[in-house]
């Protein structure tokens, strides 16, 4: 047991009549790590998380939080967890200051406690002026918001969040997506589901993905993104490229391919290292080449889910 | 922010996390309209009851002065006359009898049997002809009468109270989606169920409390006084609220839906048990074992001393008999418990399983 992650998934299955949804995936998450779940639609990510927060039962398997099974001791295993499953709906009869009370005083928080962490989250999520609100008025986004705060509340060792984003403005986003930095530097472990590639790579360490139940990679996001395929460079210009420029590009080592699907933009396929590329920047300002932006194209874990997903299917 | 990191909590107990979901729930039945809703409902009911035979110009006391028509007792023609006082609940002691304006006193003159309100004059004592005679006397409706003619709705407005408080409280989580905030916390559904039956029941019982308040106090006003077994009358209601509780919260863990549990729980209680019972009034089956016709034993107690006894009315003409069945109190407690236990288990098991898979 020792051994185990603070969320630990073995062969967990689940089946919906003939549908399998969860195929004996396992799953190891170690303390203090942020976890991506990432999937297409009906990967299977929101049945595990259902599963994980005790919303729906598993067919077989186990999946232990801090060490207790959540399919045998729900109550036990979700002590110390907070989380946000879809986008929740409220008691639109109460005030968030009643909600949160309420969820805190079942979670065994005291009740000086409460009020301080109510104060204080409702600042972070930018709902203190509605705090005496009644939460049927507010919008979808301060709802979002909220259930996050009630995941927070009681300072829970795991955070579990389906797609915590979801619903949200542009800037709650950002501002979701800066709690989130700010609870990982904290040491919180948390596993949430996104469709949105990049704040999984902005936000995660760790990235698991799943497709038709299935386990289909986890590792570390630096590792990852090493194993995407990166080989394309995308080139901005202030000006368009002569032909002596584009031919002296083309000789270059290590390129293998020039494309330029507008007057003013490029699109290199190159094999050489960061060392190499800087080299390759220099032999283009030097073809006198007016470069504005030059970056590899693409997303590393956009890339590489676009390929497993589609071998997986 | 938070300056430190994760917490590790202690749970409270089962019992803790069970008050502290009442409580919410209560709070939420004070805020919604159903709430005053049902108070309102329960107002209309009381005060129509009060104010129809008001409006009748039936009142529940007061008093009246009446002329009699003397009739030759046909039992003893030469010494005495009788007529009736055309009156309901009359006050024995009240009773005066005047001849052409003078008072007469009751000794060895007249008397009043109060079985068909007789007045019998003795004319071996005065000569009645071509004589006024007049009445005088108080009224006053029994408190029995009186809380009878409200007990009679005793039943429907408990139904009515459930229909607002129990028939949705399982199944409107996942129909509003407030399970996914509810759900994942560390409390068994048990005791969830259990903090939201606890919580239907006091608000339901609440309303029912006003109800016999209201009772109480316009009885108070009305008659001067209260039925002796309006408390034994309340803890049947009680327990007839519990049983029925028990079946709305059943409905309410098999519907998808809060308005098909709603109106199921409604036509069952208000259409489908009753038609069935009704049937065993034509064929001669007492339906004891229904919860609806236990429901019956908040009116029938107060008539604890003198308990009303099943009969058989033959409709002369019409070919047809009658059975009038009245609950038996000690079978029908069973009967509720039964209930109460029966879907109160398999509800509270079926709320357990039910998974949040929309």
């Amino acid at each position: 047991m020792t051994t185990q992650g603070i969320i630990h998934i073995e062969n967990l299955t689940k089946n919906f009549g003939t549908v399998r949804a969860v195929d004996n995936l396992c799953l190891d998450i170690k303390e203090g790590t942020t976890v991506g779940f990432l999937g297409p639609n009906g990967a299977g990510k929101t049945t595990t998380i259902k599963i994980l927060t005790n919303l729906i039962h598993a067919t077989s398997g186990k999946a232990y939080m801090l060490g207790i099974d959540v399919t045998k001791e729900p109550r036990d295993a979700l002590t110390n967890v907070g989380a946000v499953v879809e986008t929740p709906e409220f008691y639109p009869f109460l005030t968030p200051i009643e909600t949160l009370a309420y969820l805190g005083k079942i979670r065994g928080m005291k009740p000086n406690e409460i009020e301080r962490r109510t104060a204080e989250l409702l600042k972070t999520v930018k709902l203190t002026e509605w705090k005496d609100q009644r939460i049927g008025k507010f919008s979808k986004g301060m709802k979002q918001r909220l259930a996050i705060a009630q995941a927070m509340l009681h300072e829970p060792e795991i955070l579990i969040l389906d797609e915590p984003t979801s619903g949200l403005d542009p800037r709650g986003m950002v501002e979701v997506r800066d709690i989130l930095n700010v609870l990982r530097s904290e040491g919180y472990t948390i596993f949430m589901s996104s469709h949105l590639l990049a704040e999984v790579q902005e936000t995660c360490n760790y990235v698991a993905m799943i497709d038709l139940g299935k386990l289909l990679i986890y590792d570390s996001v630096d590792k990852l993104a090493k194993m995407a395929n990166m080989n394309q460079i995308e080139i901005v210009l202030a000006d368009a490229p002569s032909k002596e420029a584009l031919e002296r590009i083309a000789r270059f080592k290590d390129v293998a391919k020039i494309q330029q699907p507008a007057p003013l933009r490029l699109y290199l396929e190159f094999t050489g290292d960061p060392n190499m590329r800087y080299l390759l920047l220099k032999e283009m300002l030097a073809a006198d080449m007016k470069v504005l932006t030059f970056n590899p194209r693409g997303l590393a874990l956009e890339n590489l889910y676009m390929q497993l997903v589609g071998d997986s299917r | 922010m938070t300056d430190c990191g994760p917490v590790k909590r202690t749970l409270p107990t089962h019992f803790t996390q069970m008050l502290t979901v009442t409580r919410y729930e209560m709070l939420k039945y004070m805020r919604s309209r159903r709430l005053v809703g049902c108070i309102a409902v329960i107002i209309l009911i009381v005060a129509l009851i009060y104010i129809i035979p008001l409006a009748l110009n039936q009142p529940y006391s007061g008093h009246i002065t009446m002329e009699l028509q003397m009739n030759p007792n046909p039992l003893d023609p030469a010494n005495s006359s009788f007529d009736s006082l055309n009156h309901s609940s009359i006050l024995d002691e009240s009773i005066v009898i005047s001849i052409n304006g003078t008072e007469i006193p009751r000794t060895n003159n007249w008397t009043y049997t109060s079985s068909g309100n007789i007045v019998k004059i003795n004319q071996s004592v005065m000569d009645l002809a071509g004589k006024h005679v007049v009445a005088d006397f108080d009224f006053r409706e029994s408190a029995k009468s009186f809380a009878s003619s409200f007990m009679q709705f005793a039943s429907t407005l408990i139904i009515i109270c459930i229909v607002f408080f129990g028939a949705d409280a399982l199944v409107s989580e996942y129909q509003t989606r407030t399970a996914y905030l509810l759900f994942p916390n560390p409390i068994k559904k048990e005791i969830m169920f259990l903090g939201k039956f606890l919580a239907s029941f006091i608000a339901s019982l609440l309303m029912v409390g006003l109800f016999y308040v209201l009772i109480v106090g316009l009885s108070l006003l009305s008659v001067g006084g209260v039925a002796f077994y309006l408390p034994l009358s309340f803890a049947f209601a009680t327990l007839f609220l519990i049983s029925i509780l028990a079946v709305a919260f059943f409905i309410s863990s098999i519907m998808k839906g809060s308005t098909g549990a709603i109106v199921l729980t409604f036509f069952l209680m208000f259409m489908i048990l009753p038609i069935v019972q009704s049937v065993g009034m034509f064929s001669g089956m007492k339906m004891w074992f229904l919860v609806t016709f236990t429901g019956d034993l908040a009116s029938t107690s107060l008539s604890w001393d003198h308990y009303p006894v099943d009969s058989i009315d033959n409709i002369p003409g019409m070919g047809f008999t009658l059975y009038n069945y009245y609950p038996d109190p000690g079978t029908s407690v069973i009967v509720m418990f039964a209930y109460l236990i029966i879907f109160g288990a398999i509800s509270m098991y079926l709320f357990k399983r039910k998974e949040l898979t929309g």
